[in-house]
C-alpha cells in the first residue's frame, strides 16, 4: 500500500512539474473564467427571474454553475487530453511495463487534474466574492468535501472518456458534448424547473443536479430541497463504481429513489385523494407535513410558501402561517386546535373549521401532504 | 556462460531473499538451473491478410546470459519483445518467469522486467533527469529507503550525473537514450528486454551499455537484445538468433 501510494504521488508530482513548466498556463486558466464571471455578473443585472431562489440573485445562482463547468472542463476535459498526450509521447508505455500497472497509472493521471480543478474552483469563488461581492454562506467550507464526492461521482464518465481515447485516439467532441449536456440538464445555468417535464427525469438520474443543489445551499445559502446526507449518498456512493455499475445504479435511482425523493404530481394526487374525498374526521386525525419540494419562509407580514415543482409562490396571512407551522409539527390536524384556540381566544370548533379549510386548500395546491403513520 | 549461483546475486535477486517490497516472492521465481524467462510456442498475427509475425516461436532466456535476436525490419522482433514484456498478450502460447506470468501476476512480473523500447519515446520531455528516474523508481515500486540510492547509482552508471538537473527536451538523442537505458536498468530487473539499445549511442555510450550488461549478467540477470544490425552480433552474446517468416533460427 505504501509503494502504491508512493507511485500515485509520483504521478501527481510529475503532472504538477509538467503543469508548472508551462508558465502561462495557470494565468490563462484563471483569466478565461474571470472574464466569464464578469460577463454573467452584468447579465445578472438584467434578469429578475421568479424561479431563482438564491440570496445573490441570478449571479449567486449562476456562479456555482460556472465553477462546476470549470471544474468539469479541467477534470473531465483534461483527463482524456492527458492520456492522449501520453499515447502520442509513448510515456503510457511506462505504466504498461511498471509494477504499478496501466490501470493504477491511469487513475493516478486523473488525480492532478482533479486537484487542479478543485483549487481553480476555490479561486474562482474567491474572485467572485472579492471583486463582485458574492455573499458566501458560513457553510462554504463544507462545499469542499461535497465537491470531492461530486467529482468522485463523475469519475466513471472520465473512465469512459479515457477508454474511448485509448480505443479511438481522439474524442474531444465527446467531452464537449458531455459538459454541454450536463450544463443543460444539471441546472448549472438555470433552474431545472424551467425545463419541460419530459426532460426533467434526466436531471434526476445524473449526479450533478443534487450536487449542484447542495453546493448552492452550502456556498450561497440557496434553499435546499433535499436532506443532505440522503442526497450525498444517493449520488456519490453508487456512481463511483465502474461505468457499467454506474449505469445500472443510475437506472435504479430512476425506479427506486425518484418517488421517495421527489413525488410526481400523479403520486401526490393519489396519496392525498383518500383524504380530500374522506370525511372531515379523517382529515382531523391525519398527520400532515410539507413535502420536500415545498419551501416555506416566514416574514413579519406574511408567510411565503414556494412549490418548487410548479415554481409558484403562495402567500399566507400571519394566522394561516401560524396554522401551517403548527400543523407541520403536530401529530394530527385536530391536535393543534386546542392550542390555537387558546392562543387566539376563539371556540375550538371554529379553529377546527378554519384548520380544515386551510389544510384542504394546501392539499389542493400540493403544499402539504398527508403522512401514513405506518410509513412514518 | 555458466549458470550463476545464489552467492553471486545481489540481495534482491537471491532465490532465498525475503521480499523487501512484497512483490518478489522467492517461490514465484524460477528455480536455479531453469530458464529465467520461457517463451513457449508464441503465435501472433496482426490484423489484415498478412502472415503471422510469430509462428510457434519458443525461446528460453537463462540467468547470466545475453541472447541476441536479429532480422530485417518488420519481421516481428519488437512484437516478440512486447510479448515477453507483457505489453501484448499472446494469441497462442505462453510467457512465464517461474510461476509469474504477465496475466496472472502482473505487478510481480513487471517488477522483474526491464524494458527498453525502440526509438526515443517514453520520456517526459519537460522533467529533469533526476526527476525522471525518481518517477520511474516510484512506478517500479522501489521502496522509499532504496529509491535515492538506486537513482544516484543509475545516474553514475550511465554517466548522467552532470546532466541530472537538466530537462530532457534540451538533450541530444544519445543522451536521451542513456536516460532510457538507465530507467530500464534502475530497478535491478532479472530480465532485460532491449529493443535496439544502441540507437544514437556514441562509442562511450556503447561502452557504458556493454559494461552494464556485463555487470547485470554477472549478477544473474538474463538479457535479450534485439536489433536489425548484424554488427551487434559482435557483442558477447551467449546465443544468437535471426527471426524470419515468423520463426527463429539459431546462428550463434
Amino acid at each position: 500500500m505504501r509503494l502504491w501510494g508512493d507511485a500515485m504521488w509520483g504521478i501527481v508530482r510529475r503532472d504538477a512539474i509538467l503543469f508548472a513548466s508551462y508558465r502561462t498556463q495557470f494565468a490563462s486558466q484563471i483569466l478565461g473564467p474571470l472574464f466569464t464571471i464578469t460577463l454573467f455578473y452584468y447579465i445578472s443585472h438584467l434578469l429578475t427571474a421568479r424561479t431563482i431562489h438564491s440570496p445573490g440573485g441570478y449571479f449567486g445562482f449562476v456562479i456555482i454553475g460556472l465553477v462546476i463547468v470549470q471544474i468539469l472542463t479541467l477534470s473531465l476535459g483534461i483527463m482524456p487530453l492527458t492520456v492522449r498526450q501520453e499515447l502520442v509521447s509513448g510515456t503510457i508505455e511506462r505504466f504498461l511495463v511498471s509494477a504499478h500497472g496501466p490501470v493504477n497509472g491511469i487513475i493516478g493521471t486523473m488525480l492532478f487534474p482533479l486537484i487542479n480543478a478543485m483549487l481553480t474552483g476555490i479561486l474562482m469563488l474567491g474572485l467572485a466574492t472579492i471583486i463582485f461581492g458574492l455573499p458566501l454562506a458560513a457553510t462554504a467550507a463544507l462545499a469542499i468535501p461535497v465537491s470531492l464526492l461530486g467529482m468522485l461521482a463523475f469519475m466513471p464518465f472520465a473512465f469512459i472518456l479515457v477508454a474511448l481515447v485509448m480505443a479511438f485516439k481522439q474524442i474531444s467532441n465527446a467531452t464537449q458534448f458531455i459538459i454541454a449536456g450536463v450544463g443543460i440538464i444539471g441546472g448549472l445555468y438555470f433552474p431545472i424547473a424551467v425545463l419541460p417535464s419530459w426532460i426533467r427525469w434526466a436531471s434526476e438520474v445524473q449526479p450533478f443536479t443534487p450536487a449542484t443543489d447542495l453546493l448552492r445551499h452550502l456556498l450561497v445559502d440557496a434553499p435546499h430541497i433535499r436532506r443532505e446526507w440522503i442526497c450525498s449518498s444517493s449520488w456519490a456512493s453508487p456512481r463511483c463504481c465502474c461505468p457499467p455499475a454506474s449505469c445500472c445504479c443510475a437506472r435504479r435511482s430512476v425506479t427506486v429513489n425518484a418517488p421517495a425523493r421527489l413525488p410526481s404530481t400523479e403520486q401526490s394526487r393519489s396519496r392525498r385523494s383518500p383524504v380530500t374525498s374522506s370525511s372531515t374526521n379523517d382529515l382531523l386525525t391525519a398527520r400532515v407535513r410539507m413535502p420536500q419540494h415545498v419551501v416555506c419562509r416566514s416574514f413579519v407580514a406574511e408567510t411565503v410558501v414556494l412549490n418548487l415543482e410548479t415554481g409558484q409562490y403562495h402567500g399566507l396571512n400571519p394566522t394561516a402561517g401560524r396554522m401551517l407551522q403548527a400543523l407541520h409539527a403536530a401529530p394530527s390536524v385536530g391536535a393543534v386546535a386546542p392550542e390555537l384556540a387558546g392562543e387566539y381566544g376563539v371556540e375550538r370548533e371554529q379553529i377546527e373549521r378554519d384548520l380544515l379549510a386551510l389544510a384542504n386548500g394546501l392539499l389542493e395546491r400540493g403544499l402539504i401532504e398527508t403522512v401514513d403513520d405506518d410509513a412514518g | 556462460m555458466s549458470p550463476t549461483t545464489t552467492s553471486t546475486l545481489p540481495a534482491s535477486m537471491r532465490a532465498d531473499a525475503k521480499s523487501a517490497d512484497g512483490l518478489a516472492l522467492p517461490a514465484d521465481l524460477p528455480a536455479l538451473g531453469t530458464p529465467m524467462l520461457e517463451l513457449e510456442r508464441l503465435y501472433h498475427r496482426w490484423k489484415g491478410p498478412k502472415p503471422p509475425v510469430l509462428d510457434d516461436v519458443s525461446l528460453d532466456l537463462h540467468a547470466g546470459e545475453v541472447t541476441w535476436i536479429g532480422g530485417r525490419n518488420g519481421v516481428g522482433k519488437t512484437t516478440l519483445l512486447r510479448l515477453a514484456a507483457g505489453i501484448l498478450l499472446p494469441q497462442r502460447g505462453s510467457v512465464r518467469m517461474g510461476r509469474l506470468t504477465p496475466q496472472s501476476r502482473g505487478a510481480r512480473y513487471q517488477r522483474q522486467i526491464g524494458f527498453l523500447s525502440a526509438g526515443d519515446r517514453g520520456l517526459q520531455a519537460r522533467m529533469r533527469v533526476r526527476q525522471q528516474l525518481d518517477y520511474w523508481a516510484r512506478l517500479a515500486y522501489i521502496p522509499r529507503e532504496r529509491r535515492a540510492e538506486l537513482v544516484a547509482d543509475s545516474l553514475r552508471r550511465f554517466a548522467l550525473e552532470e546532466l541530472a538537473e537538466r530537462r530532457v527536451d534540451r538533450m541530444s538523442m544519445g543522451q536521451r537514450q542513456r536516460i532510457r537505458l538507465a530507467m530500464a536498468f534502475l530497478h535491478e530487473p532479472r530480465v532485460l528486454l532491449l529493443d535496439e539499445p544502441r540507437n544514437s549511442l556514441d562509442d562511450d555510450g556503447y561502452a557504458l551499455l556493454s559494461e552494464q550488461i556485463a555487470q547485470v549478467t554477472a549478477r544473474g540477470a538474463a538479457v535479450l537484445w534485439c536489433s536489425p544490425r548484424g554488427e551487434d552480433r559482435v557483442l558477447a552474446c551467449d546465443a544468437g538468433y535471426t527471426l524470419e517468416h515468423g520463426r527463429l533460427e539459431r546462428v550463434v
